[in-house]
Formats: C-alpha cells, sequence, structure tokens
C-alpha cells in the first residue's frame, strides 16, 4: 500500500479553519433565525459573532480562491469537464451500489486530480456558487443602511434574506452529506485522516475509495 | 350767448357797459376768492363780540376760514356748519371709513376744535377699561405702543423696530466682530454670537432695550386689530429694523427685523393643527409672554399627565410637555413615523446612537422603531404599515390625493380594504387589496413598515439593562403582532385598519417584502398539517399563505430526506459489513 501526498498543508488547514467556521456560522445562523431557541448565548452576541465570522469566512474563502488560482489547482481539481459529466452516473451507482457489493471505485484520486466528478460537482457548487451569494448577502446584511441601494436592487430586504437562508440551508444540507460520505473510506476515518495527515492511501489493486 | 351779449351792451351805451363788466369781474372775483373776500373780517372784530374764543388756536386759521359764510357784520344769527373736511380731506375720507367716522362721531367728539392744544382727548378718554386680556405680553405691547399701532390704519413708512445695545464697560466692541460678513446687516447668526459674546465678555455690564415706531393713524381706526402674525409672521410689518450698540463702542447696523420682532407659527397653518381644528385659541393657551408651562396642557390633558409627572423627566424638570410636543405642528404626534418620533427624543438625546452601541444595526433599528418602544414598557407596541410608490428610485408613503386619483372620485378605502365589513382586516384582503391597487398605479407599490407606540404611556423612566433583550421584538411572540394596523390617508385624518390573522413571514410573498424581522416567523406544525390540506384555516377561512415560511419548511423537508437517506445508508452497510 502507497501513500500519496494529496493535501497540502495550506490547504488542510484552510479545511480545517472553513469546517469549524461553517458549523459555527450554521449555529449562530440558526440562533438568528429563531431567535427565542434559546437565551444563551445573548441574542446580540450572537449577531456580532455571526457576522465577524462570516468576515474571517470571507478571508479564508479569499485564500482558498487565490491558493487554487496561483497553483492552478482550480482547473484541475474543481472544474468539471466533459469527461466528468459522464463520469457523474457512474460515480453515484458506486455510492449507491458498487460500494456495498465491495466493487472499485471508478475514481482513483491523484495530485493531479484530487476529486471525483460527484466531489467536484459539489465542491464546486459549494466553493464557487453558494460560498459567492452566501457571502455578498452576508456582506449587504453587515451594513444594511450603507447598501440599501443595493438591496433595494435586489428586491429589498426580505428578498436578500430569503436568499441568504436558502443558501444556508444549501450548506447544511451539504454539511452533513460530505460529514457522512466522509465515512465512505477504507476505514470510518481514512479520509478524515488523510485531512490531518495528507496523506491518502492509494489502494491496492482489488481496493477502493 | 356771451358774445351776443356783450355785443349789445357794447352797442347800446359804453358807460353802462363799462359798468356791467367791472360788475361781471368783481363777481367773478367774488365767487374765485371768497375766502379772501370775507378775510376783510378779521379775527379781532370777531373777538369783540366772542370774547371767549381769543385764545383759539386752529393752525393758522382765522375765524373766517371756517365760518365762511360771515362776509360782514351783523352776520346771520344761524350759521353753516363748518366742514373739516374741506381742509382736511383726506383725513377726512379716512375717518369717514373708520368706525368711529362710520358710527357717526363727528370730529369735535374728540377734537376741541377751537383750542387744538387744550382739552386734547385720547384713546383712553373713552375706552377707559380695555382690558386686553387676549394680548399676550400685554404690558410689553401697550407700554412700547401707542393703540394705533394696532388699531389705526397703516399710513407713511413701513414700521421700524430699533435694539439699543448699551455696554457700559469692558473692552470695546469691534465693527468686524458684529457684523464679520461685512453686509452691514445683522443676520440671525451674527445676532446670537454677539449676544454670546456680551454674554462672556460683557456679563451684566449691558443692556437693551427695544423701541418701535409704527405708523399708525388714529383716523382710521377699524374695526379689526392688526393680527399677532401681521407682526410675527410671514407678512411681518417691520421691514426696518436697525441695531445699534452703544457705550464702549458705538455702531449701528441694519438687521433682519425678524430678530428682534420674534416670529410665531403662521396663523394659517394653526388652523389646520389638531388644536386649531378644535378650535382652541392662541390666547387659550398664551396668557404672557412667558413660554407656557405645563400648567396650560393640564387643563385639558390631565389624564396623560398624572403619568408624567410622576416620570424621570418631570421629577428631574428635564422635560416640558412642549419640549416634546409642538402644539403648533400640523402633523399630530400620531402621524408621525418612526424616524420622526425618535428625532423628538434626539432633540435632548443627542448621544442615542452611542448609547445604543449594544444594538446590532444601531441606525437601522432607530428608523424602524422609537425610542418609547423599549423605554416606555407600558405602552401598546404596533406594527404599522403603509402604503408607498417607488418613483426615480424614491420611496414616498401614498397620499389620499394618490389613492382617490386611482379610484378617479371619493373612495371610502375601507369599505374597499375591509370587504365584509368585519372591521378586521385580515391577509387575505390586505393583498388582495394591495394587489387590486398595484393595477391601478404605473409606479411599483410596497407595502412598508414601522413599529411605533399607538397608545402611549407617558412614563420613559425605563432604563438599562432590562429592555436589552432582543427576543422581546424579535419572536413570533412579540407583543406588536396582536396590534397590527394599516395606515391609510383620508381626506381629513389618517385611518388606522386593524389588522389580522397573518404575521410578515407568513402574508403573501408579493407584499412585504420591505419588511423584515428576525424571528417573526415559525413553521408550525399546522403548517406542515396545511400543506396535507388536514390543518386549521383559522378565521379567515381560507389557507393561510405560507409566504417566506415556505423556505423553512422546504429546507427541512430536504434535511429529513437526507437523513432519512444516510440512515438507509448506514443501515445497508451494517447488514452488508461494509
Amino acid at each position: 500500500m502507497k501513500k500519496i501526498y494529496l493535501h497540502p498543508l495550506p490547504i488542510r488547514i484552510w479545511h480545517w479553519a472553513n469546517a469549524f467556521l461553517i458549523i459555527m456560522l450554521i449555529l449562530t445562523g440558526i440562533h438568528l433565525r429563531v431567535p427565542d431557541i434559546t437565551s444563551f448565548p445573548q441574542y446580540s452576541f450572537t449577531v456580532a459573532l455571526h457576522k465577524y465570522l462570516g468576515y474571517v469566512l470571507t478571508a479564508s474563502f479569499l485564500f482558498w480562491l487565490f491558493y487554487y488560482l496561483f497553483t492552478k489547482g482550480m482547473a484541475k481539481h474543481y472544474i468539471l469537464n466533459a469527461r466528468d459529466f459522464k463520469g457523474i452516473p457512474k460515480q453515484a451507482l458506486y455510492y449507491l451500489y458498487t460500494y456495498f457489493a465491495k466493487g472499485r471505485s471508478p475514481f482513483t484520486p491523484t495530485p493531479d486530480a484530487k476529486f471525483n466528478p460527484l466531489q467536484k460537482l459539489a465542491y464546486s457548487s459549494v466553493m464557487l456558487l453558494l460560498m459567492p451569494v452566501i457571502i455578498i448577502t452576508g456582506i449587504l446584511f453587515s451594513d444594511i443602511l450603507f447598501f440599501f441601494r443595493y438591496i433595494d436592487m435586489i428586491g429589498g430586504l426580505r428578498i436578500l434574506d430569503a436568499i441568504h437562508v436558502i443558501t444556508g440551508y444549501c450548506f447544511v444540507l451539504y454539511l452533513i452529506v460530505h460529514i457522512y460520505m466522509s465515512s465512505l473510506g477504507k476505514g470510518i476515518a481514512t479520509y478524515v485522516k488523510s485531512m490531518i495527515t495528507g496523506y491518502a492511501e492509494e489502494p491496492d489493486d482489488e481496493n477502493k475509495p | 350767448m356771451m358774445p351776443k351779449r356783450r355785443a349789445i351792451l357794447f352797442t347800446k351805451s359804453s358807460t353802462s357797459a363799462t359798468i356791467s363788466i367791472m360788475l361781471a369781474i368783481i363777481l367773478v372775483l367774488l365767487a374765485l376768492f371768497s375766502p379772501s373776500l370775507n378775510a376783510a373780517v378779521t379775527p379781532d372784530e370777531c373777538l369783540d363780540c366772542h370774547e371767549a374764543y381769543r385764545k383759539s388756536n386752529h393752525g393758522k386759521a382765522s375765524c373766517v376760514d371756517c365760518h365762511n359764510d360771515i362776509t360782514a357784520f351783523p352776520h346771520r344769527e344761524k350759521l353753516v356748519k363748518p366742514l373739516c373736511k374741506e381742509c382736511h380731506k383726506e383725513t377726512s375720507a379716512l375717518y369717514a371709513k373708520s368706525i368711529h367716522g362710520a358710527g357717526g362721531l363727528s370730529c369735535k367728539e374728540c377734537h376741541a376744535v377751537h383750542f387744538l392744544d387744550k382739552d386734547k382727548k385720547d384713546c383712553l378718554f373713552c375706552h377707559k377699561k380695555v382690558a386686553h386680556d387676549s394680548l399676550p405680553s400685554k404690558e410689553k405691547h401697550l407700554e412700547s405702543m401707542g393703540c394705533t399701532a394696532c388699531h389705526g390704519t397703516k399710513r407713511g413708512g413701513s414700521a421700524k423696530v430699533q435694539l439699543r445695545v448699551h455696554v457700559s464697560k469692558g473692552g470695546a466692541i469691534g465693527k468686524e466682530m458684529i457684523d464679520p460678513d461685512k453686509n452691514s446687516v445683522i443676520d440671525r447668526a451674527e445676532f446670537d454670537h454677539l449676544l454670546a459674546y456680551l454674554e462672556k465678555n460683557h456679563k451684566d455690564l449691558y443692556t437693551m432695550r427695544k423701541s418701535y415706531s409704527v405708523p399708525g393713524d388714529v383716523h382710521g381706526v377699524a374695526k379689526k386689530a392688526l393680527q399677532c402674525d401681521e407682526c410675527h409672521g410671514e407678512g411681518n410689518i417691520f421691514k426696518e429694523a436697525r441695531l445699534r450698540l452703544s457705550g464702549v463702542s458705538s455702531h449701528t447696523f441694519r438687521a433682519d427685523p425678524k430678530i428682534l420682532i420674534p416670529e410665531l407659527p403662521s396663523i394659517k397653518d394653526y388652523k389646520a393643527t389638531v388644536h386649531g381644528k378644535k378650535g382652541i385659541a392662541c390666547s387659550d393657551c398664551h396668557i404672557s409672554q412667558e413660554r407656557i408651562s405645563d400648567d396650560t396642557c393640564l387643563k385639558c390633558h390631565k389624564e396623560v399627565y398624572g403619568v408624567y409627572k410622576n416620570s424621570v423627566h418631570t421629577k428631574k424638570g428635564a422635560a416640558l410637555c412642549t419640549d416634546c410636543h409642538n402644539p403648533h405642528s400640523i402633523t399630530a404626534y400620531r402621524e408621525y413615523n418612526a424616524k420622526q418620533r425618535v428625532d423628538v427624543c434626539a432633540r435632548c438625546h443627542k448621544d442615542y446612537l452611542e448609547k445604543h452601541t449594544w444594538l446590532p444595526h444601531t441606525r437601522l433599528h432607530f428608523n424602524y422603531l422609537e425610542c418609547s418602544t423599549c423605554h416606555s414598557p407600558e405602552s401598546q407596541k404596533s406594527i404599522v404599515f403603509y402604503i408607498g410608490k417607488r418613483s426615480d428610485g424614491k420611496k414616498q408613503a401614498l397620499t389620499y390625493r394618490d389613492i382617490s386619483d386611482a379610484y378617479s372620485s371619493h373612495v371610502d378605502l375601507k369599505k374597499i380594504i375591509d370587504a365584509d365589513g368585519d372591521n378586521l382586516v385580515i391577509s387575505q384582503e390586505l393583498s388582495d387589496f394591495f394587489l387590486g391597487l398595484q393595477k391601478k398605479f404605473r409606479e411599483e407599490l410596497f407595502v412598508g413598515g414601522s413599529i411605533i407606540v399607538t397608545k402611549v404611556h407617558h412614563d420613559y423612566s425605563e432604563k438599562g439593562t432590562k429592555h436589552k433583550v432582543c427576543t422581546t421584538c424579535h419572536s413570533h411572540n412579540a407583543p406588536f403582532y396582536d396590534s397590527m394596523y394599516l395606515i391609510l390617508p383620508d381626506a381629513e385624518d389618517q385611518l388606522y385598519i386593524p389588522v389580522k390573522g397573518t404575521t410578515l413571514g407568513a402574508a403573501p410573498i408579493s407584499v412585504f417584502t420591505d419588511l423584515s424581522l428576525l424571528g417573526e416567523e415559525r413553521v408550525t406544525i399546522n403548517d406542515i398539517k396545511m400543506l396535507f390540506g388536514v390543518g386549521d384555516k383559522g378565521r379567515s377561512g381560507q389557507a393561510p399563505e405560507l409566504g417566506f415560511k415556505w423556505i423553512d419548511l422546504l429546507g427541512i423537508a430536504l434535511f429529513a430526506i437526507i437523513l432519512i437517506f444516510i440512515i438507509l445508508h448506514i443501515i445497508a452497510r451494517i447488514f452488508l459489513k461494509r
């Protein structure tokens, strides 16, 4: 069994920071949405926390964006090509059936192509679509009066809120799927370990993920 | 005719002709210069008999100037009554129209015509006890100005006012200090600056005295006196004002009359105010020049004051009723929007933003709610909605004009909105009205709203951390959801129409896009039941629209589906030992 270095240190740090931020933002976001769900922490504290965590998330997103743009990883790892689209059904079938049939994953990660087509689809949707939307709407929320002209263009505070919340729900849904699927490695914690060490186990001949 | 006659005279006899011509000339002269003719009658001749009039004086007029039917002595016993208007034409004409003249009083009632310097009768001679009770600052007005200032006819130039500032000690005051813009006219800012300067540098060493000159003709006393606003309003009759500095320095400046004649709220506008409409006159409140005290307000607003007098404001002597309420304002307090209400408090509490930094989106909050929402816990808080239009990127509340134009006649809006006439507007009725109204407008309409106090409790003592709890408002249980009104402009007033059966989140999406409160909506079991058609339809008998709640419903549903899927996947893994 060979180990390949898949996740460079900056990306591992980013991943876990991002994970922390998103979980915190979801939790504070739920409190914001349902204010009387708890009286601790103080609602105004939650408002501030959500806002500043949002700023940190923005910084973290920009780091991720520029890292992949500079290392030219964006096209390799995130942008779906024609072959990827063809590979999506096969990959989906793997998780739904082949996996249980102890079959091999149709995809083997390499440093040049870390993610399978389904991963690519999910990650690029999250990072290149959901993330910018939630960041931009979040920034508009940070100073409603200052950005009122733009909020008005979108259709009002309520529409802005709807967009932000819908995107937020998408993050929640993505997160639970992401966490669950991280357990689909050789062992339950295999993928989590690789996200910590950076090394992924290259599957042996008959082996999977 | 004449030439013919003359011709005859000339032909008949030259002597008789000469006599005739002379007689004619004399007659003509007689007719033309009759007074000078009887000027031959000297005053001394008159005084021979009328000894009592020896000291008579009427300017340079002699007896026969007025008694002009005396041409020789002895004169007729019954003389023609002299007519003043023959000399005093203008004055007589003015007097004839005046309340005195029209009332039949002759000149002699006031003027002792033979002895003008004696026996002078002024206004007080007849009008001994004029109370002038309704005149604010009675003493000041009566002492500084004569009766004719207000009661006489304005003649001979504009009214003038002068302020004499005498500074007895201290350093000289330069011209440029008083008039920095060097336009020789003192405006309000310059005047305020001067007063502040004197207070600081010449405290107790200066005196100020105002003097007024109002030309008014006593012969033209009109039925109606000058109204307050003719001096203290827009059309101030004081067109000239002067500021004279004496003492340590002497300068004279022209000044803006408005700084010396205090301006009162427009009387015309006052009639449109709540007080004005109820027929309360200026003098009902203004009994002196002193600022009206709370006692004045108390005469009518006893109940409110009962609460207020025990609050911090009164206890600390911080605020009179009129510090917050402008009795001359055309807009009633209830017509103020949240921002305008905040502005009232902010006149004293200027640091209100700094004091509320704990409140996220401080400025935004103050755009949508007023101070008493939190600081008067016992007051009734309501959400009020208004319908506005967007034109040229600006948002404006619809006026009565807009709505009546849209319906092209007088409309009873209440009947249109509250179709079933139960005096309660439900979500469905509101959205129907809104959508119906939108069709009549080219501009895009919107529903705006704010949280204001609709029944005020005048105790603002509440402060501190107690009400820093966001969830008092950001909760689906917030008190104002039970008290919602749609405010619509009516011809006279505003209509407050109660709105029930909806929270904002459940309102039709198209209606409330402009107002959003965190925590206002919460998906209920009933909402989920509604989706399956088994929920309670509520009093409206119609399914309440989900509005923006569908976001949460969909989100929760997807969450559940994915969770079930994952659980199934896990079960499969366990059974298949993967």
